[in-house]
């Protein structure tokens, strides 16, 4: 970044600098509002949208304890981590194996191979969904996260292939040729070697698909809602379903209570990891 | 935790297996769940199993269960039994559904009388066909016009028995300031209650039947547009401020905080507003008035019946029956309307059983002599006649088109159906220019990528990744290694995009076997099809509006944070947050935000006139109140209000995007650039904005791709309803699937926005980017 300078260009930043801070409200603001809203009464949310909650009432705490009772956002949470955990430990390990064979081994079936790959980047999730739910029915893993696990893998394949493929281009041969000298096999070099050395590709490909899944509803949607218990939902599934059913209940006190229990986790990983996300999605975008 | 085993072992079918077998029999019995809540239901189950212990029911739901049961229909996976809104008639004609006769001519539950005897008169009648009986009802809402019971005592008001006096009332109410009647906006379809009452008043029973079996003429007769015009009167003069964009326990709210005097929906009010209710609320319900020469008595109610039905498929009919004869029993009926304060199609529950809110319904009740109105499911016949009536009835109601206009549109989408159902292969070319004009961009923009490709395949730098290969690939490695990635992208990828290009030309129902249609729904969808180009619009619209705002703003503001704006960092961070966020955290926090009476937008903005006024600035403060229930997510509105939501969500990722761009441009640029006296600003178009160029294509990209795969926005903010007007082709295509189950063409709808994103992405990164960099 280049320092502040004295020059002509401190004028214009002077001037887009108010800009910016109300831009900043204007982000920040909504949030905080949900923030405080959940600790209000239903009537006190609705009669004075604006207002901080009223000590003199007491904070509305039950409306946690109801969003942790009634819509059990305790499982969607660990739901949500394990399939997301799950897929991504996938994308890497099946993407980061084919992303290497596919750019450093010759033969006339990897460039067509690649681009059957990458092809799968251009391929709008819509197409896919309606006959994957008659598939996904026949082999029984409609309603399962494991389902939907295997359903995300595939799906951010493409990504990390191209990603990887990018940066295990950029390693030296000669590393390869002084690792068979050692006698390695191809796994050993694979996995002890080249690996390590793709690390900040990993690290971006992990970043890229955990944001894009941990959101990801529309799969979740198609694949999940067949569910009688309602147990196997993702967290942006659930508090989808709890938008709709607070239609029947007027309850927005719940409703911003689900909103802030999705939205404090995420402010406090996001504080803490904002440095590598946006390096990762940084080189991504450089690599894309 | 079983099921994640399933995946690490990767063992497909070893979770699914049961363990043991029991000697009782289970029956699945999805129910929809609304107003009533299901702890009655599960009551109910528990002492039914204690009654019957060899019978176990797993009764399970929620408000959306159509459209997990629609899934689940289309793949053959029928539960026992259910009382969801499907679309029963077809099911039936299919001989999915199972006739109850046998089990209604035994006795009842409580054995003194025959099941069939068991149920009020005429409440078997809607689900009798060919002299078979297929629907079970049991809650029986009665749908009249509630009101303020002490409102109109102290005003002096009284209920009013004809249309002319229902409007005299009406504006003298409104002269009190009081807003005579609420109505859900975004739920719309809550006034077809007046329309009903007031058609069917007219019409008598047969002709109303005639109407509901989508006889020749029945929309555009007097009585159709006498009711467009009650429900146009009511819409345009007595509706609470706000209404288009209130949901529909908003709109309630509102009737009982006493913003309004009157509301209909069905006595399910009573329970789902359960401790809404201010202190000393005294409801009254009265039945919808008549007109002079109406053909019916004033004692017709209309009423809303959940039926149960059992599917034909089911292994467990005669148990699926009997818990049905168990749940519509006297003693459940009773307890029903003791705890839930709820009627029932069961005769013999005491007036008393119900609180003094349910008095007046338990009279419209007891002196009822007849019944009408659309039962749940009868929506599913005419899907897209539905469809049709959801637009037209916004348009009606907001005074854009007269009563005889609705009443012919409405005739002629009926004209239309019938002649669809008489010849479901002719096309209608209503868009002809539109549809070759698409047609011809996506034959040339296909030919002319296929062209550059075939060009440039020889070329050296294709080659140029191989050139450094570690070694040739074994066939050892190439299966271990690219094998596992290879089959599960082909599997859960290709194979189902494959299979969408191949449905896609099948006419398909999911009830009754496919059928080759050919070129058919394509031809449909370009060239008749009204709702594909507004839906196209729609996703074009959320393309390029809110990026030629967003793809400026980031530009800018990254710009700024490269020069070292101060706080730069944190302007950073902050501004990605909503990104991170995602689609349905972001839609409900505006949703929430865009309420009209309890929202934060119209409070801070009126909040802002008031200041003004106050600092005597009225002229700009002023106009700000104007927005007091300002309806954001109205229809008409609903794409404008989705800007804002685009901005708060998409900037920061662009941002990081574009100044990640930037912060690779070799700094000495700008030093020399300084030395020659270049401004900032003319440093960024001379030196910044050529040297990112790429990295806005990469954004142009990403948007054309998001605005054509949107979904989860409009599904939520409009309620999972739509009007046509407002889907885009996501949402279109799953409103195809699950309410009009046409798989075939669902899958059409799936592949034109698969060649749309190609042919966009395509033409973009080729016509744009000036320098191909290997």
């Amino acid at each position: 970044m280049t320092k502040p300078s004295t020059s002509p260009g401190s004028q214009f930043l002077r001037f887009a600098f108010p800009l910016m801070v109300v831009y900043l409200i204007w982000t920040g603001f909504p949030l905080l509002w949900v923030l405080y809203s959940s600790l209000k009464t239903d009537r006190a949310i609705f009669e004075s949208p604006f207002s901080l909650p009223s000590f003199d009432q007491g904070l509305q705490w039950t409306n946690y304890a109801k969003a942790f009772q009634q819509e059990g956002f305790q499982f969607y949470f660990i739901n949500s981590f394990l399939v997301v955990s799950v897929s991504v430990f996938g994308i890497l390990a099946l993407g980061a194996m084919a992303g290497y064979a596919l750019s450093r081994f010759h033969h006339k079936a990897t460039p067509p191979l690649f681009w059957i790959f990458l092809a799968g980047l251009m391929i709008p999730v819509q197409i896919v969904v309606i006959p994957l739910f008659f598939q996904l029915r026949s082999l029984g893993l409609l309603n399962s996260l494991p389902g939907l696990c295997l359903v995300y893998v595939a799906s951010g394949l493409p990504f990390a292939i191209f990603i990887l493929s990018g940066f295990f281009r950029t390693l030296p041969k000669t590393l390869y040729e002084a690792a068979k000298l050692d006698g390695c096999s191809e796994f050993q070099i694979f996995f002890r070697v080249m690996l390590p050395l793709a690390r900040p590709g990993l690290a971006t490909v992990a970043i890229f698909q955990f944001i894009i899944l941990w959101k990801e509803f529309f799969f979740a949607f198609m694949f999940l809602t067949g569910d009688p218990t309602g147990n196997q939902s993702t967290l942006a599934l659930g508090l989808a379903r709890m938008a709709i059913n607070s239609q029947y209940k007027t309850d927005y006190g719940l409703l911003f209570a689900g909103l802030a229990i999705v939205i404090i986790p995420l402010i406090v990983i996001y504080v803490a990891l904002q440095k590598q996300l946006v390096k990762g999605i940084t080189s991504g975008a450089i690599k894309g | 935790m079983r099921t994640w085993w399933t995946l690490i072992i990767f063992s497909l079918g070893w979770g699914h297996g049961s363990w043991g077998k029991e000697a009782t029999t289970e029956i699945e019995f999805p129910v929809f769940v609304g107003g009533y809540g299901i702890d009655y239901f599960q009551q109910t189950v528990h002492r039914f199993e204690a009654a019957r212990p060899d019978i176990q029911v797993n009764l399970y739901g929620d408000p959306r269960i159509r459209n997990k049961l629609r899934v689940r229909i289309i793949g053959e996976d029928y539960p026992d039994g259910t009382d969801a809104e499907l679309p029963w008639m077809d099911l039936i004609r299919a001989g999915k559904v199972a006739p109850l006769d046998e089990y209604l001519d035994g006795p009842d539950w409580s054995g003194t009388r025959s099941w069939r005897e068991s149920f009020l008169p005429g409440s078997l009648d809607r689900w009798t066909l060919d002299g078979k009986t297929y629907g079970i009802p049991f809650a029986h809402a009665v749908i009249p016009i509630f009101y303020n019971k002490r409102m109109f005592r102290n005003q002096g008001w009284s209920p009013p028995s004809t249309w002319d006096e229902f409007f005299e009332l009406c504006d003298k109410i409104k002269q009190t300031g009081i807003a005579p009647v609420a109505l859900p906006g975004i739920y719309h379809r809550y006034i077809d209650n007046y329309f009903r009452a007031a058609h069917y008043s007219l019409t008598g029973p047969a002709l109303y039947k005639a109407y509901l079996n989508l006889e020749p003429g029945t929309r555009e007769d007097d009585a159709f547009i006498r009711a467009a015009a009650v429900i146009q009167k009511i819409a345009i003069d007595y509706l609470q401020p706000g209404w288009e964009g209130m949901s529909h326990t908003a709109a309630q709210l509102e009737f009982l905080k006493g913003n309004t005097a009157m509301v209909s929906t069905g006595s399910w009010l009573i329970s789902e507003m359960d401790g809404k209710f201010p202190d000393g609320f005294e409801l009254g319900a009265f039945n919808f008035p008549l007109f002079p020469d109406s053909v019916v008595p004033p004692t017709h109610i209309q009423t809303g019946s959940g039926y149960y039905f059992v599917f034909a498929s089911s292994p467990h009919v005669a148990e699926t029956a009997e818990f049905l004869r168990f749940l519509t029993s006297q003693s459940r009926a009773i307890a029903f309307a003791e705890e839930k304060d709820s009627a029932s199609a069961i005769q013999g529950v005491p007036a008393s059983a119900y609180s003094p809110l349910m008095q007046d319904i338990a009279h419209l009740l007891e002196t009822s002599t007849g019944s009408y109105g659309q039962p749940p499911g009868s929506a599913g016949l005419f899907p897209r006649l539905n469809q049709v009536r959801t637009n037209l009835r916004m348009e009606l109601l907001l005074g854009n088109i007269s009563p005889q206009e609705f009443g012919q549109a409405m005739e002629r989408a009926a004209a239309a159906l019938r002649l669809e159902q008489e010849n479901p292969d002719k096309i209608d070319y209503r868009h002809p220019v539109k549809g070759l004009f698409l047609l011809g961009f996506f034959s040339l923009t296909l030919a002319w990528g296929t062209w550059n490709w075939w060009k440039t395949r020889n070329r050296k730098e294709n080659q140029k990744q191989f050139e450094n290969a570690f070694a040739d690939l074994s066939p050892g490695l190439g299966f271990s290694f690219i094998g596992p990635a290879f089959c599960l992208y082909f599997a859960f990828i290709l194979l189902p995009a494959l299979t969408s290009f191949f449905w896609s030309f099948q006419r398909w129902n999911g009830l009754e076997a496919p059928s080759f249609s050919g070129l058919h729904h394509f031809k449909w969808l370009l060239f008749q099809s009204d709702t594909f180009w507004e839906a196209l619009g729609n996703n074009l619209f959320l393309m390029f509006v809110p990026g030629i705002i967003i793809i400026p703003m980031a530009t800018g503001f990254a710009y700024c944070i490269h020069k070292g704006v101060l706080g730069g960092n944190l302007f950073r961070v902050c501004f990605l947050f909503p990104n991170i966020l995602g689609g349905v955290a972001a839609t409900i926090l505006w949703m929430s935000a865009y309420e009209p009476a309890s929202g934060l937008l119209n409070a801070s903005l009126i909040g802002l006139g008031e200041g003004l006024s106050r600092l005597g600035m009225p002229f700009l403060g002023d106009p700000l109140l104007g927005f007091e229930r300002f309806a954001w997510l109205s229809p008409e509105r609903l794409y404008g209000s989705i800007i804002p939501i685009l901005i708060w969500q998409g900037c920061g990722f662009n941002l990081i995007l574009l100044l990640a761009a930037m912060e690779g441009i070799d700094s000495s640029l700008y030093e020399s650039a300084e030395l020659e006296g270049a401004s900032t600003l003319q440093q960024f178009f001379q030196i910044t904005l050529p040297l990112i160029w790429d990295a806005i294509l990469v954004v142009l990209v990403f948007w054309i791709i998001a605005g054509l795969n949107a979904f989860e926005l409009v599904w939520l903010l409009t309620g999972q309803e739509p009007a046509s007007s407002s889907h885009v082709l996501s949402t279109w295509m799953v409103g195809t699937l699950f309410n009009e189950f046409q798989v075939g063409r669902a899958t059409a709808i799936a592949v034109s926005l698969f060649l749309l994103v190609f042919a966009g992405s395509l033409l973009t990164w080729k016509t744009l980017r000036k320098e191909v960099v290997a």
